[in-house]
């Protein structure tokens, strides 16, 4: 008995350890991702659109519009922030790439609002990816990805990056 | 009942008609037959002739036709001139029988022959002494297949007077039969020239002619495995012995000369290329700055092509990009073994299909809030090839973040643009490797670059999302398409489930 005990207990750390170590967020808890006050919703609902970009984020936000191969647009403020939406036809776009570049940018998720330079331990007891030593949001169809990559040595982030597949 | 007995008399008579012909089929045809012979009655000894173990008996006959060859060889017009390479003697023991077998270093008149001299002292140390000249018709053949080199060619043994040093005459094999034995030794895998012989199957070779002498149709050895002269490094290098009989009686052992051919007294793991002159090394081998042959390039899984002296992969397979060998792909598919990779999270398999609703965004149909997923991930390893579905014109192309060289998304992809039905399809490749992407007129089938994780693959693997695969998406005429619908495999575009692999 004792025996099938430490076999049920090992399967189970087998089957744990062996899980992605992710943190999902809930479909709210997903839009409601903030890149200084704008929201993820509010992001997705500009739709890629130059004019709402800048409304959000500031008229000197720099874009380009590229359709070949892929059809995609651009948006950024070099050393801050940058944001890549993609369109499979050009009607809808979403975001597939955003990186935090700068520690005066902030993102709040699942309330927690976090820098470039914060200590992990802001994150408390949520899950480390320890394949990528980061901190892992991911929205609840598991293909969108907020990461805060860790430095082992520091402890600090040193990367704020999202990103979608 | 009547109707019926008539019915088996004609399935008789055909069956009568087709044995005649067969019977008669086989009189004309080389006829190759297994024996079951002991291994054990055969003893194949390899040694230098200096080694004072010798046979007493074969050192007399050997210094007689040594000196005889001095003294005579420009006194008597049908005398011999042999120049005995006695550095290597090949000795089989069988059925009380021994034969010494020996080069000769004579130039032959023939281009691609050479000589042999045989010795051969039976169970009262009766001696004879034979010439034997291989002919081959062609060139030696290289077999890619199976990486070994065979010979095609005529064997004429011919009998010689060891005391006087003369050609006896009328002493050619005359028969209309003739037959040896074959020993084939097939090596361990991997094998060098040189390694141990892991399986022995002895073979009995017999060849019809018309009154001459034997033609050789069965797989010579002289540069297929003997471990001085050849063999196949990878697969079966295989050391012959053969022997002829004398008489048409091919099952009388007492007429059988067994040898084993010697081409050129090459040090292990070389063979003798007769357009150079010189012993080579083997396929797959190269010659290092000591000499010796060293296996330094021909790997992965790679055969040695004598013709083109390139190490290349078996037929069906292609080189990836860490220059191992890989299965390749039916025609139309972009990947071997064609496999939906799925997402690891709740999508699922559907994850990896085109259409569905599993992407986070909006514009679903099925689902508002969602994005579709546009094409498929179809599995394949890192580093694996990635091939043309169709002929058509490739295009290179890269995600790159603005303003830098930092990729993202899509990461490395090709672009090809066919001709389908009067329709333009493009399909695009993704998450490929940099380096040794296609670009300009590619034929289906070609490889169109490597199995990468570039844009944002990398990212999906590692946090453990999904595993390596090529993502493809496909336009008909600018329209989104599903690209399963252009894949020579077959798959259910619900499930994804393979319904009908093409091979």
């Amino acid at each position: 008995m004792k025996k099938i005990h430490l076999i049920i207990t090992v399967i189970f750390i087998s089957s744990y350890s062996c899980k992605a170590q992710l943190n999902t967020l809930n479909r709210t808890e997903y839009y409601n991702i903030k890149i200084n006050d704008v929201t993820f919703q509010s992001l997705y609902d500009t739709n890629g659109d130059e004019a709402s970009m800048k409304a959000l984020f500031g008229s000197d936000l720099l874009y380009h519009y590229e359709n070949d191969i892929l059809i995609r647009k651009e948006f950024w403020k070099t050393g801050v922030y940058y944001f890549d939406f993609n369109s499979d036809e050009g009607d809808y776009y979403v975001p597939t790439n955003i990186d935090i570049e700068s520690s005066s940018t902030t993102i709040t998720v699942k309330g927690i609002s976090v820098k470039l330079g914060d200590d992990k331990s802001i994150f408390g007891s949520l899950l480390l990816n320890t394949n990528t030593n980061s901190i892992i949001f991911v929205s609840e169809t598991g293909t969108s990805s907020l990461a805060f990559k860790i430095d082992p040595f520091t402890n600090k982030i040193i990367k704020i990056e999202f990103y979608a597949f | 009942m009547i109707k019926r007995k008539l019915h088996f008399l004609k399935l008789g008579i055909l069956f009568f008609g087709i044995t005649i012909s067969l019977w008669n089929c086989e009189k004309e045809v080389i006829n190759i037959e297994k024996e079951e012979v002991n291994l054990n009655k055969i003893i194949v000894e390899e040694f230098s002739i200096n080694n004072n173990s010798n046979n007493p008996i074969f050192k007399s006959i050997l210094n007689k036709l040594n000196s005889n060859s001095r003294e005579n060889k420009l006194k008597k017009n049908n005398s011999l001139n042999l120049n005995i390479d006695s550095s290597k003697v090949k000795k089989i023991i069988f059925n009380g029988k021994t034969t010494y077998t020996l080069f000769l270093e004579n130039e032959t008149t023939e281009e691609d022959g050479f000589n042999n001299l045989i010795i051969e002292i039976d169970s009262l140390n009766k001696s004879k002494s034979f010439i034997i000249k291989y002919l081959p018709n062609n060139k030696v053949t290289h077999y890619k297949e199976h990486n070994s080199y065979d010979f095609e060619g005529t064997r004429v043994l011919t009998e010689i007077d060891f005391n006087s040093n003369l050609l006896l005459k009328n002493s050619s094999l005359k028969t209309e039969v003739a037959c040896w034995f074959e020993v084939w030794c097939y090596y361990d895998y991997p094998h060098l020239a040189g390694g141990s012989c892991a399986n022995t199957q002895v073979e009995m070779v017999c060849s019809v002619s018309s009154g001459g002498v034997g033609s050789d149709n069965g797989g010579d050895t002289s540069n297929g495995g003997d471990t001085s002269n050849g063999g196949d490094p990878e697969t079966g290098g295989r050391d012959g012995g053969s022997g002829s009989s004398n008489n048409n009686n091919n099952n009388n052992d007492d007429d059988l000369i067994i040898t084993s051919p010697i081409l050129k007294n090459c040090k292990k793991g070389t063979v003798y290329n007769k357009d150079s002159k010189k012993c080579e090394c083997i396929g797959g081998l190269t010659e290092n700055a000591s000499g010796d042959c060293v296996d330094n390039y021909c790997n992965g899984g790679k055969i040695y092509n004598l013709r083109s002296k390139k190490c290349e992969c078996p037929k069906g397979m292609v080189e990836d990009s860490t220059r191992k060998c890989v299965k390749k792909p039916c025609k139309g598919d972009p990947v071997a073994n064609v496999e939906i990779a799925a997402q690891l999270g709740d999508s699922g398999m559907s994850g990896g299909l085109h259409n569905t609703c599993t992407r986070t965004g909006i514009g679903c149909s099925g689902d508002p809030s969602r994005k579709t997923h546009d094409g498929v991930d179809l599995k394949n390893p890192y580093g694996a090839p990635v091939f043309a579905m169709y002929d058509g014109t490739a295009r290179l192309a890269t995600q790159y973040k603005k303003g830098s060289t930092i990729i993202k998304g899509a990461g490395y992809h090709v672009s090809i643009i066919s001709t389908i039905d009067g329709n333009e399809v493009r399909n695009v490749y993704f998450h490929l490797q940099k380096d040794r992407r296609t670009s300009g007129p590619v034929k289906a089938g070609d490889i169109i670059g490597y199995q990468g994780v570039s844009g944002n693959l990398g990212n999906a693997i590692s946090q453990g999302s999904t595993t390596s695969h090529v993502h493809i998406k496909t336009r008909v005429n600018g329209v989104k398409a599903d690209p399963l619908d252009y894949l020579a495999t077959k798959i259910n575009p619900n499930t994804g489930i393979i319904t009908n692999p093409c091979n």
